[in-house]
Formats: C-alpha cells, structure tokens, sequence
C-alpha cells in the first residue's frame, strides 16, 4: 500500500538515532512488522533501498520480523491466532474477534558504525 | 527547504507550489516532539548482530519507535489545534469516482450561511477538485501528493497555515481518491467518513477492510440510481457491519438531496460538539523561556499554574533544549513559531540573566507582548524580566516591580517603581525574585481562576 511514505518514515527515523549517535553509517535496520499491518514485506524492502540512497542508511541492510497475528475472540473468551485481520475465529467461526497483536510497525533497532 | 521543519524534500505541492519555508505571516503551528526513546546501547548482543573482530566497531542501537509516530503527532498536533478553536473536522475518504466532490458541493449549499467552512483537496494532479469547491464561495486548497497516494498530516498542517479556518468553523478534507492507504494516516480529523458508491460492488467493504474500519460513517452514494442496479443495498450494509459493526450508515444521493438531512444534522451536531469543547477550555498561559533563565521562576511558575489546571505552554525561543542560568538543562514543550500560532490569556516571563536580556532582544517577544496588552490580556514578569516588559513600552504610566536595581537601570520617567512582593496595575504585574515565586504565581492564579481555586493551590503547597 503506502510502503514509500513507510520507507521515508523509517528513514527519517534511523537516520535522526544514527546523528544522535554519531554515526558514520548505519549497516544494518531492524523492523517489526505485524502480520496484520497490512505492510507488504518485498514492496516494503524495495522502497527502503530507492530511498536509502544518499542517506546515512544507503547500503544497509533491512531485516523484518514478522510479528504473528492474535487476536481476543469475545465469544470464546481466548487468545486465538489471526490470519487476516478480519478473518473469524478459528475455533467458533465468528467475527467478534479484536486483534491483540500483528498491528506493529516498529522499527526496532539499528546497527551503527 | 521548510526553515521550520525542514520539509521540502519530497514533491508534495500546495497550490503548485512545492511546501517550503516562506513564511506566509501565519506561522507553523505543527509541534517538533522529542519523544523519549531507550537507545540503550549495547555491543555484539548475540550471533545474529554480532561482527568480525578487527573491522571497524559497530553497535546496536535499540530505537523502539513506531514508524508512524511522526505523522501520529502531526496529527495529533493538528486535532489539538482544531479542538482549541472549536472546528469540526472531517476526513472524506473512497474510491476514485464515488462523488466526494459533488457530495462536498452540495454539502457546502445546505450549510451555507449557517457555519464557515473550508476544505482541502487531496489528489495526486490538478487543481479541478479545489476549483469546483471554490466555485461554491468557499475558500478551498488543493494540495497535490504527486506520487503519494494519500495526505498526511504534515501537509495538511501545512494547509491549516494557508486556510487559517476562522473558529468554530467546518473543515472537510477531501483524501486522495483511495479506499487503502487513507486508512494508516490520521490527519488530525474527528471522523473519517468512508463513502461508497452503490455502482461498485457490495463486497467493497470486505476486500478493502482497512478504510471501513478506520471510518466512523459510512454514507451509500448515488443511491438515485438503485432502481436502475443490480446493487444489493442491504449486503452492502451487512458486509461493512461485519467489518464494523458501529459504523454508522446513511443512504443519500447527492445527486438528488435524498438522504442528505441526516448527514447534515449529523455534522451539526459535531459542530455543536466542538464548541461545547472549546467553551469548556480554560485559560492558556506562555512562558517563553531563554537561555539563562531562572529555573526557580520559571518552575514555580508551571508547576503552580497546572496544579491550578491553567494550561501552561512553556516555549524554547528556538527547538531544542534549552540551559537555565544555574546550568540545569530543560526541554520546553514547543518552541515559540510554533506556540505563537495560538493566542493566550496571558504571556508570563520568568526572570533570570542572560535569559531576560535574550527575551528582550528578541522581537517575536517584543510583538507578543504588544499584541497581547493590546488585546486587553495579561502580561506579567519576574525578577529581571519587568525589562522586557519596559522595552515593550507597557511598564510607561505604571507601577511595577523587580529585582532590586532593574528597574533603577532604566530610563522610565513614567513608570512607579514599588518593592512590594508582586504588583498588579490592571493587566500588568510583576514581582521581585526566586523568593517571591510562589507569591506571583498564586496572584496570577488567582486572577486567572479566581480567589478559590487560589486558596486551594496554596492550602496544597503547606506554605
């Protein structure tokens, strides 16, 4: 969907801990990305490297941990997981499911030289 | 580049015009947060991240930042600032072609007259949709996202700056054409209205979940042309139930009118809402702060103030840090181009050397306080600020206070110099020193909140 404005966003992000840091360069970005962020994973790598370039952060490499998806069925009163975000309970088959985890779009930490 | 926020960069456009730093009179509004963040940093922390012995060191950083924080508080920025004007904002949001626009012109007809209105346009290209607006008599910006396939709330900060939408005003933001990524980015709106026109499939909302959810209202467009459909109305309404099952539906055509009195009544009832929120907010207080101000002041002063539920701006005279004049070093809330797009009741100036001499020079301070007196609202300083006040030319014909000397310095024939604790002429007060802090500040509560809530602050401090 709108990976470019997440790339620039993560950029911005690395690029100001990096200053803070003192940094030569930055090798190495690691993001959590929920399963059910709705982020595609490849567009989001493409868009990182196009706009990495000239930036602190141009060359390092991306690393993305998929946060699983879990949601809170009210019917069943359980944690169950969660394919999509609005996809029904695995275990009634109902919709009354409120995600709990798989939303994040972090970016966790950066590895700096 | 944008002197404030340094945007520029991308090819976002307002107007044609690429978003930069003229300052257009109005200054930037938009807040520079500075988050905590843990960067506890640590070396080689496992087999994943750890490096070759004998390169160059490297070392995780942890950040822990969410990557939509930054539009999140412009955003956020942006609804406080809605908010303290009694503005009612909405976020219009579908797919290309289901007749937002047309839905806005006929919107602006049936409210015309009744509440002033603005409205920004987001599209990728032209400025047709900005110009249909502004054919209805209502000012309208346009801002073109280029590549970008949404607005976000750094741009639409920036067109709160060119619209300057009076108070207690309607402000509709017609999003890019989109039903996906509009969903992620808050623009600092009350309610993203979702519409969707009954010629596209029932199932819409089922394939593009993202936009149904994020909206509070849902209205079925173009509902005119049922008869002539194979749409199956009640599906539709089903299926964005499932997705979420408190949006609130409403048929309409703005083709015909039909339908279009309950949105109406539903916007003037979040009108009504506004104003109740702005009528129900108390008085707002700025206290600039220099380098080398007097921290005990300048404390006592926010602490005191905010126990008093007074809401207390404390304003960097540029971003960033900003060391007091015993060396303790303090982070203001915003910096003053952005606090000084709001009007306070009183603008307050904790003494200290060099920090009333750096107030003094500068003349956003000198305006501010002029301005602020002509408006028939407070100004008051401590210490050695009542300067700042004299090269503003408010302390001529009247009685003041200051720390022992200050005033003496100056050539203010006109002025009563008294050495009491803390003097009040009108509008005007001032006090002596660290010492009389607390004293100033409960005689300003007490102006602000009256003399209750003042003895209530003082019964909490066990003078």
């Amino acid at each position: 969907m709108h990976e470019m404005s997440l790339a620039e966003s993560i950029i911005q992000i690395v690029e100001e801990a990096a200053r803070r840091e003192l940094a030569q360069r930055v090798r190495l970005v690691v993001l959590e990305i929920g399963s059910l962020s709705s982020v595609a994973p490849d567009a989001l790598q493409f868009c990182f490297e196009v706009v990495a370039r000239h930036s602190l952060a141009e060359g390092a490499r991306l690393e993305i941990i998929t946060v699983p998806g879990q949601g809170w069925c009210l019917s069943c009163a359980t944690t169950v997981a969660m394919e999509g975000l609005y996809s029904p309970c695995p275990h009634c088959g109902g919709y009354q499911v409120q995600p709990t985890t798989g939303m994040e779009m972090r970016v966790k930490e950066i590895e700096i030289a | 580049m944008c002197t404030v926020c340094g945007c520029g960069s991308d090819e976002v456009q307002i107007e044609g015009e690429k978003v930069s730093g003229e300052k257009t009179g109005a200054v930037h509004f938009h807040r520079h947060d500075h988050p905590h963040h843990h960067h506890g940093i640590y070396l080689d922390h496992g087999p994943a991240h750890s490096h070759a012995p004998g390169l160059s060191e490297t070392r995780m950083v942890q950040i822990e930042q969410d990557i939509l924080a930054k539009n999140n508080r412009y955003a956020t920025a942006n609804r406080r600032w809605f908010d303290e004007r009694g503005i009612f904002a909405l976020n219009l949001v579908s797919s290309p072609g289901s007749g937002k626009t047309a839905l806005l012109c006929k919107t602006i007809e049936q409210l015309t007259g009744e509440v002033a209105i603005r409205v920004i346009e987001g599209d990728q290209q032209t400025s047709n949709d900005a110009e249909r607006i502004r054919a209805t008599g209502v000012p309208a910006l346009q801002i073109n996202t280029g590549k970008g396939c949404h607005l976000d709330g750094h741009a639409v900060g920036h067109g709160l700056e060119r619209l300057q939408p009076p108070n207690n005003s309607l402000f509709l933001i017609e999003n890019v054409g989109n039903l996906v990524c509009p969903a992620a980015f808050d623009l600092g709106e009350h309610h993203k209205v979702a519409i969707l026109s009954v010629t596209e499939g029932e199932d819409k909302p089922l394939k593009y979940p993202d936009m149904f959810i994020a909206a509070d209202v849902l209205l079925l467009n173009k509902c005119d042309l049922l008869p002539h459909l194979q749409f199956d109305i009640a599906l539709a309404e089903a299926n964005a139930r499932r997705i979420n099952p408190n949006l609130r539906i409403m048929r309409i055509s703005a083709n015909t009118g039909e339908g279009l009195a309950e949105w109406i009544d539903w916007i003037r009832a979040g009108l009504t809402e506004q104003r109740k929120k702005q009528s129900a907010a108390g008085p707002t207080v700025l206290i600039p702060l220099a380098t080398g101000f007097e921290e005990l002041e300048a404390i006592t002063l926010i602490d005191l103030l905010r126990r008093a539920g007074i809401t207390v701006v404390s304003a960097g005279l540029s971003p960033g840090p900003v060391q007091a004049s015993r060396g303790t070093i303090h982070l203001p809330d915003t910096d003053l181009d952005q606090a000084l797009n709001r009007e306070y009741d009183m603008v307050v100036l904790p003494g200290g050397l060099p920090g009333s001499d750096h107030l003094a020079q500068d003349p956003r301070i000198i305006q501010l306080l002029q301005q602020t007196a002509q408006a028939g609202r407070y100004t008051a300083a401590i210490c050695a600020a009542p300067k700042v006040l004299a090269a503003a030319g408010l302390l001529a014909g009247r009685r003041a206070t200051a720390y022992p000397g200050v005033l003496e310095a100056l050539q203010l024939p006109t002025t009563t110099r008294d050495s009491a604790a803390v003097v009040v002429d009108e509008r005007v007060i001032t006090s002596r020193g660290p010492g009389t802090a607390m004293d100033f500040a409960l005689t300003l509560i007490e102006r602000l909140m009256g003399e209750s809530t003042r003895q209530e602050v003082e019964t909490g401090l066990t003078r």
